[in-house]
């Protein structure tokens, strides 16, 4: 198969544009465990980064009449906004792709429409409201603590500890810090006090949830961290120091099957295709709230990898099921 | 300017907002191109790379046999850096849908009348803008079919207050800007402060002048049309335009 990959310019490495070195298994980098595992299975690899002029990109993919485009294009100069419409670009030029449509990307995107279309499902999801750019006004529900958040952000970023806030005030001055900092209305959230949970997902119209997986915080009783913020996912020193691990969920079987349930009702309603995951936390009382989907979860081996590798799925049979779902259907609708 | 004129097949074949569109930008002095993406818009999209133009001027609908073409044109259009007039793709995606848009409103806390409108009197508001979208007089629908056309609302200060503030709520959760038009029903007995219901959002409503001298009014067509164009120049841009901008200059 002719598997063309995309990726965000700073991912595609100046030394090595078509990921031609060895295999590192050290690598921390996605795209190079993700295109070398999918060359091991014997497939025709070409790179691409998505560059400054993006129809010029596809119109020269589209040459190369790959069999399938892996979309690995997360934003554009920083904004996640533009980078969802990279399927549209590639459908509009007859080009399938791997992962789910710009509808699926556009509406996870945005965090605040996936929130209410989730809760309209019946799921439970936390109260809240947005404080708009430029504005400093908040109407909704306060329930405290509440966690404040970019609306539209992805990986934590914009989060920190200074995002759980007990006071009007401080929701206010945590919501002009998203507006100045990032550009964006801020998401205020009931914080749901308790266990962060992932359930990854693969396929189209009959997903399948792969087993949860846990993000532990082992010192949140001892002063530590108790949420996924920026730093706890970026830096290793950090997730040392306050014994931040993943692991395996540890759920009943009740549990784990309505929260099973509960990520694949999200990824349909959110229109997710090929691979994705859903984020929950789950409260004392054990009632899983949704917090956030995400189209373009992290594939590496030591994250998606061992998530499919609990559901007996290979590194290399997950990314060739990928490959699969993506040649499903009509492929190119973008829609 | 150098204007491109999308058009989808449904557009093209009825001859009527396509054509005065056209003719209306040209005699205010445009040079204007028509596209029509009915079929394959791949060429269309090489010739907006090739044969730069400074706005498109997209007239596709959702909908039809492509429903989301219209929110990829405007994705890829983004992506490419193509200034267009009208509904962003977000507002494409979601006001674009009849039963989405219905659903992010009623989410929202917007009373939504069912889709036939409900009892009341159906009325209909153009809306200009992007971030501050300014709401015009209120137009009532008359007959049915074909014969359907659109006359003043004679609204109360107050039923006219309510359906302006109404709109602009519809035109913030749907996440609209430059021009669209918003259907609304203002049911019989509404009370002093009552909320008139939300019906749908039409993100591509038709730019014929005998709807433009109804729906449109106090502005002539030619005037409408310069207003859209401004505001597609003046649509917020995403962030990473202005980094892109800055570095080409630079």
């Amino acid at each position: 198969m002719r598997v063309t990959f995309l990726l965000d310019d700073e991912q595609v490495p100046e030394d090595d544009p078509g990921f031609d070195l060895p295999y590192d298994a050290a690598s921390p980098q996605m795209e190079h465990h993700v295109i070398h595992a999918t060359r091991g299975l014997g497939h025709d690899v070409r790179v691409f980064p998505l560059g400054a002029d993006a129809h010029g990109t596809v119109t020269r993919i589209a040459a190369g009449r790959p069999d399938v485009v892996w979309n690995l294009v997360e934003h554009r100069r920083g904004d996640r906004r533009v980078a969802v419409h990279v399927p549209s670009l590639l459908a509009l030029y007859g080009l399938r792709c791997t992962g789910s449509s710009s509808a699926a990307l556009a509406l996870t995107c945005d965090k605040a429409l996936a929130t209410r279309l989730v809760g309209d499902l019946g799921l439970s999801v936390p109260e809240g409201f947005v404080v708009p750019l430029g504005t400093a006004r908040a109407v909704g529900p306060m329930v405290f603590p509440m966690i404040v958040k970019p609306r539209y952000e992805d990986g934590s970023e914009g989060i920190s500890l200074r995002s759980i806030v007990r006071t009007k005030e401080a929701l206010l001055e945590r919501a002009r810090f998203i507006h100045q900092s990032l550009a964006q209305d801020a998401l205020c959230q009931r914080y749901i006090d308790g266990r962060e949970l992932s359930v990854g997902v693969l396929g189209n119209a009959r997903p399948e949830a792969l087993p949860a997986r846990e993000m532990v915080f082992g010192l949140r009783h001892a002063g530590g961290p108790a949420i996924a913020t920026e730093l706890a996912k970026a830096s290793k020193t950090y997730s040392e120091k306050w014994r931040i691990t993943y692991e395996r969920a540890a759920l009943g079987s009740e549990l784990a099957r309505e929260l099973a349930q509960f990520a694949v009702e999200v990824y349909r309603a959110l229109e997710i295709t090929g691979y994705g995951r859903v984020d929950f936390r789950l409260d004392e009382a054990g009632r899983p709230y949704f917090l956030e989907a995400n189209c373009n979860p992290d594939l590496r081996p030591r994250v998606f990898g061992v998530i499919a590798g609990w559901a007996g799925l290979g590194y290399g049979a997950l990314l060739q099921r990928i490959l699969d779902l993506s040649m499903a259907g009509d492929g190119v609708s973008g829609t | 300017m150098k204007i491109a004129v999308l058009l989808d097949g449904r557009r093209s074949r009825d001859g009527g907002g396509a054509g005065f569109v056209a003719a209306t930008l040209r005699g205010l002095g445009h040079a204007v191109r028509v596209e029509s993406v009915a079929t394959e818009p791949r060429p269309v999209l090489d010739r907006l790379a090739g044969q730069p133009v400074d706005l498109v001027v997209s007239l596709v609908r959702p909908g039809g046999a492509r429903p989301r073409l219209a929110f990829e044109l405007a994705g890829a259009l983004d992506l490419m850096r193509i200034p267009y007039t009208g509904v962003g793709p977000q507002g494409l995606l979601v006001g674009g849908d009849l039963a989405r848009a219905r659903q992010v409103a009623r989410l929202a806390g917007v009373p939504v009348a069912d889709a036939r409108g409900g009892k009341g009197r159906a009325l209909s508001v153009l809306v200009l803008g992007n971030r501050q979208p300014e709401v015009f007089p209120a137009c009532e629908c008359v007959g049915r079919g074909a014969r359907r056309t659109w006359r003043r609302a004679g609204l109360s200060p107050d039923d006219a207050a309510h359906v302006a503030a109404m709109a602009r709520r519809i035109h913030g959760e749907l996440d609209l800007g430059g021009y669209h038009r918003i259907d609304l029903c203002l049911p019989p007995g509404l009370p002093p402060g009552g909320a008139p219901c939300f019906v749908a959002a039409d993100v591509r409503p038709m730019l014929d002048p005998a709807l433009a001298r109804a729906l449109y009014a106090p502005l002539d067509p030619a005037a409408l049309l310069r207003r859209i164009l401004s505001l597609g120049l003046r649509r917020p841009r995403p962030p990473e335009w202005a980094v892109a901008e800055d570095g080409e200059r630079a």
